[in-house]
């Protein structure tokens, strides 16, 4: 029957299997590589176990069973291979798979009614630090579409040359309303990107997006990014010149997401501004005042 | 034989899947709180559980019998279910991909802000010079002579100058204040409008009782704000107002935050399933509490939505000296997060810190209501609560100011810091100094000049690398506050002599500008006072008297002296 077992297969393995008895529950070790758990049966209910394993990880869960072995039955469900039950255990492998993926794996009574029912979600591993970007990229939306570093940046040289008294205090303010990244092309072109980046990320997280799809949708909404972030380059350099400012270059970089310091920056991560030392990043002593500088601004 | 095996193996399945709530035996066997005993945070722990909070799409019923769990409590759309903490890991993996299902997150333990131990708390006092006399115009209960914190800022650098913003501060609308806490009691100095419990004990809001359930923490931290005044007992709580409590930590003092969510949803006005809602949104929630997890979803959506109802969620930074960006709700969104200070205005050596501060506020032997009388208690727990009555004193005054406008004038009227050694926010809240900012942003603030270091405390060190002492220590800045003038006056700047009379013809005009903020140099306020007139031109003045400028403003920062 070869058609048959094709479109079966993928679907299902069926193991028929051995039974001991009801002799109490099992106990649980951990071995390299796989995930084990503990179920102790109960008979004419039907046992739910939740289990968490890695793609192309083994799990395992310990249950005595009350029937006999050769009356019931393993059945899995999608991405699990060969489920069997064997020594008052049921085992299995998770396959390869694109994104977090969840299933099953049930040993039936012989009346056919459910006599355990392990819940399994499987990590997407190799997924994660796709994932990690998505997050970050998502999570600093509002900060990347305002180019808030660069604007804190812009009002400290606005600041610096307000006290120096090269501006009046109007001149200030008219100059701060002048920073508007909003009006640009690159803001809605980003803001549409991160947008659909969020859907994406949300669908990968729930199933329903692969891991290519999460790093297209990343990787457009990056190439907006440092193509937005060119305005606060323009306007923190044509500042700085204007003002002819005691403040070094802050315009230097590319506003991207570094996997290292896991944040979108243009100077976090970027080694012409620090560098990292026992994996914190450092700021250069020159730049050590942009860590004050691009705090979170609590009094004007 | 074998596809007979299959087909019934798949219809097994199938049926069982469909029927997964028919007989199944749910761990953990019975652990719902509500219906096998267990109420409280450490109870749960205990017996090897942990809840998640999980919120599902609008629309979608509950999901709990996926996992094969019982649903512990339910609002909107939101459901916690407890499982066994070996599996919840893998539950949370199955949920996120589960549909229906937004999130899911582990509902934290809530506690109390660890308290400061007694013993380290009395060194501390040793070397800190402390007055009993208040000013005599305050209130007359028999404990105000202790309420440090209503002194001014002259007298206890970390004072807040309660005593004068509480003088000005007139009650045009009665504030509805809720405490978000556990242990709140039936104080005869102290009134309660109403509460909720949120815990299933079979308790009510006023859960304490001298046996059983002794935790007292909530009417400690309630009575700063509301100790009834001017009765001629106890203490004096700062605004007169309806307090409500919202008890979400057990008899002993542990909670989960989904209950602390619920609280500010209730809080906010919305019908939790439980208790009567507020009949509108209350003013301000104080929540001197928290847990070592950052801020979670469904917690800062809870508080968007009171955010967004008008309330001031007000929260302690807590007490383990480390950054509170990793503490909740201290780390949230839209909350005023409060450390605290030394009666002289130092970082306490407990309080949490960093970047999500807002304000940082008396915190170090500070006299609160307790079980028997009156008590001396230590940390942030009684900061939040001095910002809330702070932020109380201006708002029963100037009902219409939005919480984000609040949050930032309370950042701007602050003082100084003593001595920190990590960022603790814009500065220790100061009554009168919110009342000028809440002013100045009406349009009839009051004229300042300060040190331009002053107001520009979080980035003095870069303006210092820039720009040099010499060029700062003696740069002072005259702020208008939205003062108007006419088309042809200027703000007019006179230095007059000490001791003489401040009138526009004993002082020599030192600037003069239409600019609403203006920089000068080279002030001597230690030699000249300076004061304020609108001139058209040094002789052709509105008045002939000068508004003086406060000399203390113009004191310049440590590190000029250093």
């Amino acid at each position: 029957m070869p058609g048959t077992s094709s479109i079966i297969r993928p679907a299902i393995l069926l193991s028929a299997f051995l039974l001991a008895g009801c002799i109490g529950g099992g106990s649980s070790s951990s071995g390299d590589g796989e995930t084990e758990a503990d179920a102790t049966a109960a008979c004419g209910q039907t046992e739910v176990r939740n289990l968490l394993v890695g793609e192309n990880q083994s799990g395992n869960i310990n249950t005595p069973l009350c029937f006999d072995a050769a009356e019931g039955t393993v059945v899995a469900g999608a991405h699990i291979n060969d489920a069997v039950y064997r020594d008052d255990r049921v085992t299995f492998t998770a396959q390869k798979v694109d994104r977090p993926r969840q299933t099953q794996v049930a040993v039936l009574a012989p009346d056919g009614s459910t006599q355990i029912r392990i819940n399994i979600a499987i990590q997407n591993t190799s997924g994660k630090s796709l994932e990690t970007r998505a997050t970050h990229l998502v999570n600093e939306t509002q900060s990347v579409l305002a180019l808030r570093d660069d604007r804190r940046i812009y009002d400290y040289l606005l600041e610096v040359a307000y006290l120096e008294e090269r501006i009046t205090w109007s001149e200030k303010q008219a100059l701060m309303g002048e920073w508007r990244p909003e009006s640009r092309e690159t803001h809605a072109r980003l803001e549409r990107r991160l947008k659909h980046t969020a859907e994406v990320l949300d669908a990968y997280q729930s199933g329903r997006a692969s891991e290519t799809e999460l790093e297209s949708a990343s990787s457009s909404a990056i190439a907006a990014l440092a193509k937005h972030g060119e305005y606060g380059a323009r306007r923190l350099s044509e500042l700085a010149s204007e003002q002819n400012s005691p403040v070094p270059d802050t315009s230097h970089g590319t506003l991207t997401y570094r996997d290292r310091a896991e944040t979108v920056s243009r100077r976090i991560g970027n080694r012409h501004y620090g560098e990292f030392q026992g994996g914190e990043w450092q700021f250069a002593p020159t730049f050590a005042f942009l860590s004050a500088v691009t705090q979170k601004e609590t009094r004007s | 034989m074998m596809l007979r095996t299959i087909t019934l193996a798949l219809t097994c399945l199938a049926t069982s899947l469909a029927h997964a709530s028919e007989g199944v035996m749910r761990y953990p066997a019975n652990h719902g709180a509500d219906s096998n005993g267990i109420t409280t945070a450490s109870e749960a722990r205990d017996a090897g559980m942990i809840s998640l909070v999980i919120t599902r799409r609008k629309g979608v019923t509950s999901v709990a019998d996926k996992v094969g769990a019982l649903v512990s409590r339910e609002w909107g759309n939101h459901e916690v279910i407890q499982v066994p903490a070996d599996q919840a890991e893998a539950i949370r993996a199955l949920l996120a991909v589960t549909d229906g299902v937004t999130s899911v997150e582990k509902d934290s333990v809530v506690t109390p802000p660890e308290p400061t131990s007694v013993t380290a708390m009395e060194k501390d006092l040793e070397t800190q010079t402390v007055s009993s006399s208040s000013s005599g115009s305050g209130p007359n209960d028999p404990e105000y002579d202790n309420q440090f914190w209503w002194r001014q800022t002259s007298t206890y650098a970390g004072a807040s100058g309660v005593e004068d913003a509480w003088a000005l501060s007139e009650q045009s609308e009665r504030l509805s204040i809720v405490v978000i806490d556990g242990g709140f009691d039936n104080h005869e100095d102290f009134t309660w409008k109403g509460g909720i419990s949120l815990i299933g004990d079979g308790r009510g809001y006023l859960s304490y009782d001298e046996s059983n359930c002794s935790g007292y923490h909530g009417q400690s931290v309630a009575s700063i704000i509301g100790a009834t005044q001017n009765n001629g007992i106890g203490m004096a709580g700062m605004v007169e107002a309806d307090f409500y409590g919202a008890r979400a930590l057990a008899c002993d003092s542990s909670g989960h935050m989904s209950d602390v969510s619920r609280a500010i949803l209730w809080a906010a006005g919305e019908d939790i399933g439980k208790g009567q809602p507020l009949n509108e949104a209350a003013d301000i929630v104080n929540l001197s509490l928290g847990a070592d997890t950052a801020c979670t979803p469904s917690l800062q959506s809870a508080i968007n939505k009171a955010n967004d109802q008008g309330v001031m969620v007000v929260a302690s930074a807590g007490n383990n000296s480390k950054d509170a960006q990793d503490y909740s709700p201290a780390g949230c969104d839209h909350v005023v997060t409060v450390g605290a200070v030394t009666l002289q205005g130092d970082q306490t050596a407990f309080s949490n810190h960093g970047e999500t501060l807002d304000v940082s506020a008396f915190g170090q032997k500070v006299r609160v209501q307790g079980p028997d009388g009156h008590r001396w208690m230590s940390g942030t727990s009684f900061s939040a609560p001095i910002t809330s009555g702070i932020i109380g004193l201006i708002r029963q005054d100037i009902p219409q100011l939005d919480p984000a406008t609040l949050h930032s004038l309370l950042l701007q009227g602050t003082t100084r810091f003593g001595q920190t050694t990590e960022p603790m926010g814009a500065g220790i809240p100061n009554g009168p100094d919110f009342q000028e900012e809440v002013a100045s942003l009406l349009g009839n603030g009051t004229p300042s000049l300060h040190h331009a270091m002053a107001v520009r405390n979080a980035r003095q060190g870069a303006f210092f690398d820039h720009l040099g002492k010499s060029g700062l220590c003696r740069l002072f800045e005259f702020n208008a506050n939205a003062q108007e003038r006419e088309d042809a006056e200027k703000f007019t700047i006179f230095e007059v002599t000490a001791g003489d009379p401040m009138t526009v013809d004993n002082g020599e005009a030192i600037k003069a500008s239409r600019q609403q903020r203006f920089l000068l140099r080279n002030l001597q306020p230690t030699d000249y006072r300076y004061g304020l007139q609108l001139c058209e031109n040094n002789a052709s003045c509105r008045n002939n008297e000068l508004i003086e400028m406060d000399p203390r403003q113009l004191a310049a920062p440590d590190r000029c002296s250093s």
